[in-house]
């Protein structure tokens, strides 16, 4: 049992309140100091930090932060935007946002202390999911680069004090299956929601049985991606262990909400609830055309504030991740809490094999190529369990009817440009005109069948 | 056992004994001392803070040896 994490556990909901109403104003005081970014924000909205001086004022009187301002921001004042708290000597980590939207990359520095933070926020989530010292952890999720995601679990890892085995991704999914079995015992595994999946049923190729293989497992722990319940179940039958969901991203500094000892299916055996780590990371769900509060049991966007970090933090940061709201006077607890297995966008965004892509990206490399009319994209989990992106192109009439070896050029040149722009690769086939639909309004090209192609 | 206990009895203390000593070894003349030190220094920083050292009234640790 951690004393540490039990301090903050056994917090009353107006105790956790007050340790949040304190930490606000430490960030607004200071943000306010050393940030001209959010200085000018708070003098616009006509309030001082002084002012504030409940979590109620906040809300109401501190204006939200979106990833269109900070990039803006980050333009005129290159490359940490006026946002950033700290001297720039100070920052010891340098972390991007994936880029695919084709919007701009938000760039946040990191302090010493941050990257702390940041492997805590990852250990915080899998410590509660069951993960301990001296556990081996096979952490599937991609390590390195840029991005939060990327430094987050190899530092959570160590934190706890585990052992982890983190293959490269570009590894097979059958050699990293033996390395599962080579570094037996293991305990915990960390993956996305597909590629979950994907070594289920490989799994089940090679004639392993998860459970009987890996009898020491305690938990296996998904992000990024939706799911159906009945798959839930499932898994936690193959696998013989405990199906945990957390919810996190680089704004967040690592994970905001995961789920508790019991899982992602509830007690009733529906869907079970993340819990929010409130006193590091504040968190609202609102109506994302008014801006106000959700009803408990509502669908809302998710707006944060870091509690804690010093370099780039963010204050009522509009994530567009749209979560159900459950909030803790329905379960008894201190934290608020959102739903498992359902976070979704208000945008059209769509996480593919752990790049955020945009239709938007998709078409304009699609649609700037003079030989395209149009096209339609799905995201489905093919036979083999891996996730696979078909995009249907329907070609002008002239470029349609030029020779084989033109067209071949034409889908290999699609091909690259929409990798460029995204990082997904993406199967491109031809079609006619009338097979597509015609769009009298909003463009909705897109189809996400994922969730349909999870069948154990 | 009874250092093992006082330790875990009041890690904020603890912490903020080791982040003086830290400050030690920011001043060294050898840079990569100094470096390291500085690491050392924000990582503890960043320790107090998940701790609850800013917060340590109202979650019920002072920091100074005693629990609330």
């Amino acid at each position: 049992m951690s004393t540490m994490l039990s301090a903050y556990e056994a917090l009353s909901r107006p105790d956790l309140e007050a340790i949040q109403s304190r930490r606000v104003r430490a960030l607004l005081t200071r943000a306010y100091r050393d940030s001209s970014f959010y200085r000018t924000k708070i003098d616009e909205a006509g309030v001082s930090p002084e002012r504030i001086a409940d979590l109620a004022a906040f809300r109401e009187r501190v204006p939200f932060s979106t990833k269109a301002e900070l990039l803006a921001d980050q333009d005129r004042h290159p490359p940490f935007g006026s946002r950033l708290c700290v001297d720039r000597r100070d920052v010891a980590l340098i972390n991007l946002t994936g880029g695919t939207s084709g919007q701009g990359q938000e760039t946040y520095g990191r302090t010493q202390a941050d990257v702390q933070t940041l492997g805590y926020l990852h250990a915080l989530a899998w410590y509660r999911a069951g993960l301990r010292p001296d556990h081996t952890v096979l952490n599937c999720v991609p390590t390195g680069g840029m991005t939060t995601g990327g430094w987050g679990p190899s530092e959570g890892i160590r934190i706890i004090g585990a052992t982890g085995l983190t293959p490269p991704a570009a590894l097979s999914t059958e050699a990293k299956i033996d390395l599962m079995l080579r570094f037996r015992p293991l305990h915990f595994i960390y993956a996305s929601t597909n590629y979950l999946h994907r070594m289920t049923e490989v799994m089940g190729q090679l004639g392993i049985v998860p459970r009987e293989a890996f009898p020491d497992l305690v938990g296996v722990f998904i992000a990024a991606e939706g799911y159906p319940l009945e798959w839930a179940r499932r898994i936690q039958d193959l696998w013989g262990c405990t199906l945990h969901e957390g919810y996190g991203s680089t704004q967040c500094v690592g994970f905001a909400a995961g789920t508790g000892p019991q899982g992602a299916i509830g007690p009733d055996g529906g869907r079970g609830v993340m819990e929010l780590f409130e006193w590091m990371t504040l968190c609202e769900v609102i109506d994302p055309e008014s801006g106000q509060a959700v009803a408990p049991g509502e669908e809302g966007e998710l707006v944060v504030t870091n509690l804690t970090i010093e370099a780039s933090p963010v204050i009522r940061f509009r994530t567009g991740d749209r979560v159900r709201f459950v909030p803790a006077a329905d379960r008894a607890s201190a934290l608020n809490a959102i739903e498992c297995g359902g976070i979704g966008r208000y945008d059209d965004m769509m996480k593919i094999r752990g790049n955020n892509v945009w239709p938007d990206a998709v078409d304009a490399a699609v649609l700037a190529f003079a030989e395209v009319d149009e096209y339609v994209g799905r995201v489905f989990t093919a036979d083999d369990g891996k996730t696979d992106v078909e995009i249907r192109v329907a070609l002008k009439a002239a470029a349609a009817a030029c020779s084989e070896a033109e067209r071949g050029r034409i889908a290999g040149a699609l091909r690259d440009a929409v990798k460029e722009r995204t990082n997904v690769a993406m199967r491109v086939v031809f079609a006619d005109r009338a097979e597509l639909p015609e769009y009298t309004y909003k463009a909705r090209r897109w189809s996400d069948e994922r969730q349909k192609g999870y069948r154990l | 056992m009874t250092e093992k206990h006082e330790m875990v009895h009041d890690p904020i203390a603890t912490l903020r004994q080791m982040q003086a000593l830290a400050d030690t070894l920011c001043l060294s003349d050898d840079p990569l001392i100094a470096g390291q030190g500085r690491h050392l220094h924000g990582r503890i920083t960043g320790f107090l803070s998940l701790l609850g050292d800013d917060v340590a009234d109202l979650l019920g640790v002072t920091g100074n040896g005693e629990t609330r």
